[in-house]
């Protein structure tokens, strides 16, 4: 009995070991199909969310990764609200003494909860709050420089 | 648990017991759609039609059915003593959309926004009003605390930012506060339904000590919406930067709630341990004294007002120091008279762009805006509680009760009570008659001759002209003849 409850652990450790696998494989293989391929100096160099790999560890962090940072927390929450929702709600027991009036609440209850951040979503997304906040460049007026800029612009993109 | 789970279908049925708030919440959300489609331009008149959800709502709940019945296993109970208060409420909100241009509610007038927000705060108080669970209870102040802080800060400028995200962090503060003190009292009484016996036997037997932490942890996420003593920072900064039909929601909708809330939530605890009015006592006396003193210094009228409401909710807390018939009906017609006066003082402010003066400005304006100046003056005679107008029932009332409590317990705490707040009406006096003062007694200077465009009540928005005579005929004759007829 023992040793088939610590097999079955095992056993979900091992499920979790080739999810994870498979959820990294897929996720590479979905970006390598979707990204473009121009391989210069500074598409190569390996990064984190716009942060520079090589320097203080104390750096600013961009103000912009603020929203979805939120977002992620948001939904992150929502998860850990349907786990338990799974686990206990999902209750043989409960649902016959109840004359299956229990499965349905639950049920019912899930989705207005789902359904209700999904309408936030896609409101926010409507009303372009998930856009990345554009900054306005002070570009220098001066002609001679921005003649610079372009010129290496170009020296970067043909590299 | 089992006889819990046998009846989920019967709980579930009753629900339609709660089908006029959950309909406000469901519908509020039709105010979101035009998000949806590229154009966020409103056209002023849509700001009327916030008005239609209320009446429905309170011809749902007020004139067809007020059910007795608890529902949710006794987590939400239609009281009779909550049924005035739930239609000052309703009612109370609707003002500000009557009172106001669509202007007043920010640079490019009413937004939808604001429309889904102003509903689902409403919604918010009328179920905290209902909950007779404190989780239903958080819950429910939750979502009129969410509401407001987004109205707060709907001007959508700098200022209006600022002064949302520290109203935000203020009440995150406050209501992480009155979470922490309701998982004491669950742990004291091992129930969360306060009407439920279990509750009182439960406070009785644990310890004074833990019961008034709990409590004070409790009352501090109440006396927020409140805008009560210890946690009234944030009232006066909500008053500069929010839009003025904002403000004046806030300063009457959430108050009216709150107090139907502690009329229900009191008793239960005034059974267990009856010494717990002193303590509502201090915060009532805090809230008037340090309100008052603040409210004396201010330079701009729009804070001195945001003071005055701290000192003003102080003498609404006054008659949940007992819990009689006299003082039920004290509070009623004391929130009556403070809602309307304060309306008024509001509306003219803002329709006549006043909102931003400082005092000296109103030098000599008597002359030049009469009748304003004279409704004014008849608001802020009604605020202080002096005899023609109809503060004074509201004030008499108070201390009618306070004299109630001291021949009943025979203790001093209800005497210096009542003589703090006698001569608190008397600081009242200076702050509130300064506009007054300045308007009727001192002469026309030069610094009235301000830039400050004057926006007169003009024929377009004849809703607020109406709302104002409306308010001073309440206010000045139903107070002559009502004063005269006691």
């Amino acid at each position: 009995m023992r040793t088939e409850n610590h097999f079955n652990q095992l056993s979900t450790a091992l499920l979790f070991i080739i999810g994870g696998l498979l959820f990294s494989l897929i996720s590479l293989t979905v970006w390598k199909l979707l990204r473009s391929n121009k391989p210069t100096e500074i598409t190569q160099v390996a990064y984190e969310s716009g942060e520079e790999p090589i320097g203080s560890a104390l750096g600013g962090f961009n103000i912009r990764f603020y929203m979805v940072a939120l977002l992620f927390v948001l939904f992150d929450v929502e998860l850990v609200f349907l786990f338990p929702w799974a686990v206990v709600m999902g209750n043989k027991q409960f649902n016959e003494m109840s004359g299956g009036v229990w499965g349905y609440t639950t049920l019912i209850e899930a989705f207005v909860f789902v359904l209700l951040l999904g309408f936030g979503l896609a409101y926010a997304w409507k009303q372009q709050w998930l856009g990345w906040a554009k900054v306005a460049i002070n570009r220098p007026k001066m002609k001679q420089v921005n003649r610079e800029y372009e010129l290496f612009n170009e020296q970067v993109n043909r590299r | 648990m089992q006889e819990y789970i046998q009846v989920l279908g019967v709980e579930l049925g009753k629900f339609s017991g709660l089908l006029p708030e959950l309909l406000l919440l469901i519908v509020s959300l039709l105010w979101l759609l035009p998000g949806f489609s590229k154009g966020q331009k409103t056209n002023p008149i849509w700001l009327y039609s916030l008005l239609i959800p209320i009446a429905g709502l309170v011809y749902l709940r007020w004139f067809s059915a007020w059910k007795g019945q608890s529902l949710g296993y006794g987590a939400i109970h239609f009281p009779e003593t909550s049924k005035y208060f739930y239609l000052f409420t309703a009612g109370f909100a609707a003002i500000p959309i009557i009172g106001f241009a669509s202007r007043s509610w920010g640079k490019n007038g009413f937004t939808f926004q604001q429309g889904f927000f102003y509903l689902s705060a409403i919604a918010g108080a009328l179920l905290s009003l209902l909950s007779a669970q404190l989780l239903v209870l958080y819950l429910a102040i939750e979502i009129l605390s969410f509401s407001s802080y987004f109205l707060a800060a709907s001007a959508l400028n700098k200022n209006a930012s600022e002064g949302g995200i520290k109203y935000l962090l203020q009440g995150s503060a406050a209501s992480a506060c009155m979470l922490y003190g309701i998982s004491w009292l669950y742990g004291i009484t091992g129930t969360l339904n306060f009407t439920h016996p279990l509750f009182i036997e439960g406070l009785k037997m644990a310890s004074p000590f833990t019961v008034y932490m709990a409590l004070i942890l409790v009352l501090g996420g109440i006396t927020f919406k409140l805008s009560a003593f210890p946690l009234h920072v944030w009232v006066s900064n909500v008053y500069e930067v929010a839009p003025m039909p904002v403000v004046a929601f806030l300063s009457v909708v959430p108050k009216v709630a709150m107090l139907g809330v502690l009329w229900q939530l009191l008793p239960a605890i005034y059974q267990a341990i009856p010494q717990v009015y002193q303590l509502i006592g201090w915060v009532a006396m805090a809230s008037i004294i340090v309100g008052n003193v603040t409210a004396l210094v201010q330079k701009l009228p729009i804070r001195t007002m945001a003071y005055s409401t701290v000192s003003q909710a102080g003498y609404l807390l006054l008659p949940l120091l007992s819990g009689s018939e006299l003082a039920y009906s004290t509070l009623l017609a004391y929130i009556i008279v403070y809602s309307l006066a304060n309306f008024g003082v509001l509306i003219i402010l803002e329709n006549y762009g006043w909102k931003s003066f400082t005092f000296s400005q109103f030098a000599g304006m008597a002359k030049t805006h009469l009748w304003p100046m004279l409704a004014l003056l008849v608001f802020f005679l009604s605020l202080i509680g002096l005899p023609p107008t109809l503060g004074f029932l509201g004030k008499a009332g108070l201390f009618l009760v306070l004299a109630e409590g001291f021949q009943a317990l025979k203790s001093t705490f209800y005497l210096w009570m009542g003589i703090l707040a006698l001569l608190n009406a008397a600081v009242a006096l200076f702050y509130y008659l300064h506009i007054p003062y300045q308007a009727w007694l001192k002469p026309k200077g030069f610094e009235t001759n301000s830039k400050v465009p004057e926006m007169p009540i003009s024929a377009k928005t004849w809703w607020p002209a109406q709302i104002l005579v409306a308010i001073f005929i309440v206010i000045l004759v139903v107070g002559f003849f009502w004063n005269s007829w006691l």
